[in-house]
């Protein structure tokens, strides 16, 4: 298999100059379809003439999908040009990480010929009168002489009306409890119009260039082989197979505050206000500093939930709400607080920054669609006293393998996510080690508040009654587990910096003190400032690598 | 590893041990629970299950799935399980091939 560098590399230049007015699958083209709700034609030929889907389907079945933490990087390029591109195409693993996680041999060969084919399959999971309470589906599928037959609604559907397949989420049990749902997976060609009707579309206010869709089905009959999974499974494996997206499209949207980044950058360093570049001006350069600093936060988390889903797979069910908590809710502020420094050009859907307005309008989805924010923390909240608890009793440094740039991994193994982790966390464990290294001065005070900050959790969270962990959680309780996030974050920036080749720039103090300083922010909004030196070391790099075209996060890799 | 002050692969053992720790976790509770009766009944939520689940994995050292406490939704018969997978950990690992 051609490596990830090449393939990467090869997809930048498919898909060309993002910046060249003339490049059908550029900004201009991006921004000019989303008028249209539509993304843009050449960019979805270029990607379907690199067979991208191949990237979701696992090299067991004749696909790229070796390693989550590369596909992830692939699809930045993807994300940084358009995120309804991006999503409209990663959503292909919504579908296909329960038929690898739950299908039979013929169900994983069927889905892998339809991507490796470059269709489409949907993954209807989400009704409107329910949203994040899946459980509560209320989509039916009732047994009758060898068929299923299903009525009710699914809405707000990616590509619901573009799929040759669907995965769909359905209650085959009337009394509640996690056995009564089970997921199915058939052809598109068994919707009988007579029995289904395709809603129309639903229109958004970002992600306009993906279709949204739905049905509402009436007696609608499949055979009892669509079964995914045994019956009755079908929230157990949602939860478990949804773990691996709930990491993967907050880790891909990094490439959205990369972009957003280098147009305010574009912007600020051209803009001359009394005299200087706008770029120059104390509040505009210190927001440019902390945005890159945020970024690489994300991507450092982001490199250690991905990579741990499989060295340590068990973690899943703590990494994926902390990544969608984190990660979505720093990536959001950063690209809004860019908007503050880029002026009324913020606000232009013309001219060479109108790619701006989109990202903005794009990003939010990140933290309120395939779960919400504060759902995740409601996720997270009943394993805190185990999680905290042994954290405390075995602590130990997290694997190299997490953190550095090039590392080998086991298998991934879909069908072995499991659905808590025991309180085992590989990040959570290493937070009471992390003194014990070397680390530079400039950092040392920096890590030893968040390791105080740690303790104080623990403390904090080992000592709640479970009772007070319930959906119904006060909102205190609930800001404990928001900390854990922080926490697992801190430790993700450690490791980078601890495994970061010297003379690299992850290997240098500034952008850890930076880092371990914005995150600390996080939980106190009037958190530390950076300080000038820091701030001219972030500065100093990001303005080399805008000029060198080289990305933004922790892989520092050529862009077209 | 916890060391215990019963033995945990002993289901009787166990299950005493179980009846004391569920407790925690149902809401209004005015006697002792019996193994018996389906956890269901005292209010156990999706949400408490997972916490009981992580709890009792946490603990005891060995995988305990959310779903396994809906599988075994009495006391008694999650006791007989856990004791089960206890004494011999690896027939319980019957999983699908990677993908
Ligand atoms: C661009 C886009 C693409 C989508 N694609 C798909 C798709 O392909 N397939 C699919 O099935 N669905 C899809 N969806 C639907 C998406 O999954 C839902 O929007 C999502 O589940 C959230 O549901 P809701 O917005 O109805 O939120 P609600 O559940 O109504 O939540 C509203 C608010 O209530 C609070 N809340 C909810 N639950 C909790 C909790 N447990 N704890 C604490 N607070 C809570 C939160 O503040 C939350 O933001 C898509 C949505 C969008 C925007």
């Amino acid at each position: 298999m051609i490596d990830i560098g090449s393939r990467t590399d090869h997809l930048e230049k498919l898909l060309g100059d993002p910046w060249d007015a003339g490049n059908p699958a550029g900004f201009a083209a991006a921004v000019a379809a989303d008028e249209r709700e539509e993304t843009a034609a050449a960019a979805e030929a270029a990607l379907d003439n690199f067979g991208l889907h191949a990237e979701f389907v696992p090299r067991a079945l004749g696909g790229r999908l070796e390693r989550i933490d590369h596909m992830v990087e692939l699809m930045r390029s993807v994300y940084r040009r358009d995120p309804a591109l991006g999503l409209g195409r990663g959503g292909q693993l919504l579908p296909t990480v329960h038929v690898w996680t739950a299908g039979s041999p013929g169900q994983r060969r069927e889905a892998a010929d339809l991507l490796l084919d470059n269709r489409r399959i949907t993954c209807a999971v989400h009704e409107l009168a329910h949203g994040n309470d899946i459980s509560a589906s209320s989509f039916a599928a009732q047994r009758a002489d060898g068929v299923l037959r299903l009525s009710g609604r699914k809405e707000s559907i990616s590509n619901f009306d573009r799929a040759d397949a669907l995965v769909v989420l359905a209650r085959t049990d009337a009394s509640n409890g996690p056995r009564s749902h089970s997921l199915l997976f058939f052809g598109a060609d068994l919707l009988d119009p007579a029995r289904v009707r395709i809603l129309p579309r639903f229109r958004s206010v970002g992600m306009r260039g993906l279709r949204l869709g739905g049905m509402e089905a009436a007696g609608l009959e499949v055979p009892d082989r669509a079964l995914l999974g045994a019956e009755g499974t079908g929230v157990d494996t949602v939860v478990r197979a949804f773990q691996v997206t709930r990491i993967a499209f907050p880790a891909m949207s990094t490439a959205v505050l990369d972009t957003a980044l280098r147009v305010t950058l574009h912007h600020t360093r051209r803009r001359m206000l009394y005299g200087r570049q706008a770029a120059a001006i104390p509040m505009v350069r210190t927001t440019l500093a902390e945005a890159f600093a945020d970024l690489l936060v994300c991507e450092a988390l982001s490199r250690a939930a991905t990579r741990a889903l499989q060295l340590c797979p068990q973690a899943g069910s703590v990494h994926a709400p902390t990544m969608k908590y984190l990660v979505a809710g720093v990536l959001t502020d950063a690209v809004e607080r860019l908007s503050t420094v880029m002026g009324s050009e913020f606000y232009r859907r013309d001219g060479e920054h109108a790619v701006f307005q989109k990202l903005a309008r794009d990003i939010k989805p990140v933290a309120f669609a395939h779960i919400a924010r504060a759902a995740c923390l409601s996720a997270l909240l009943p394993q805190l006293p185990g999680l905290l608890g042994r954290s405390r009793r075995d602590p130990a440094p997290a694997p190299d393998a997490l953190f550095a740039a090039e590392a080998d991994l086991p298998e991934l193994d879909l069908p072995g996510l499991r659905s808590v982790a025991g309180g085992r966390d590989p990040l959570a464990a290493s937070l009471p080690t992390v003194l014990d290294e070397e680390l530079p001065s400039a950092v040392r005070p920096l890590a030893e508040e968040h390791v105080r900050a740690f303790t104080a959790l623990t403390e904090a969270g080992t000592a709640l009654r479970p009772r007070q962990l319930a959906i119904d959680a006060e909102v205190p309780v609930r800001r404990l587990a928001a900390r854990y996030t922080v926490a697992l974050a801190a430790a993700a920036c450690l490791g980078v910096h601890r495994t970061a080749p010297s003379g690299d720039f992850l290997a240098r103090p500034q952008w850890l003190a930076a880092a371990l300083t914005r995150l600390s922010a996080v939980e106190r909004p009037s958190g530390a400032q950076l300080p000038p030196e820091i701030e001219d070391a972030l500065m100093e790099e990001l303005v080399d690598r805008y000029d060198r075209r080289v990305s933004f996060g922790l892989s520092a890799r050529p862009y077209a | 590893m916890t060391t215990f002050a019963f033995d945990p692969t002993d289901p009787a053992q166990l299950q005493g041990w179980l009846v004391d720790r569920v407790a925690e976790y149902l809401p209004d509770l005015s006697e002792p629970v019996d193994p018996h009766r389906d956890l269901g009944e005292y209010g156990l939520d999706s949400i408490a299950v997972v916490a009981f689940a992580a709890d009792v994995e946490e603990r005891l050292g060995t995988a305990v799935d959310p779903a396994a406490i809906w599988d075994y939704p009495t006391i008694a018969r999650l006791a007989e399980y856990l004791a089960a997978e206890l004494a011999d950990p690896v027939s319980a690992d019957e999983r699908p091939e990677a993908a």
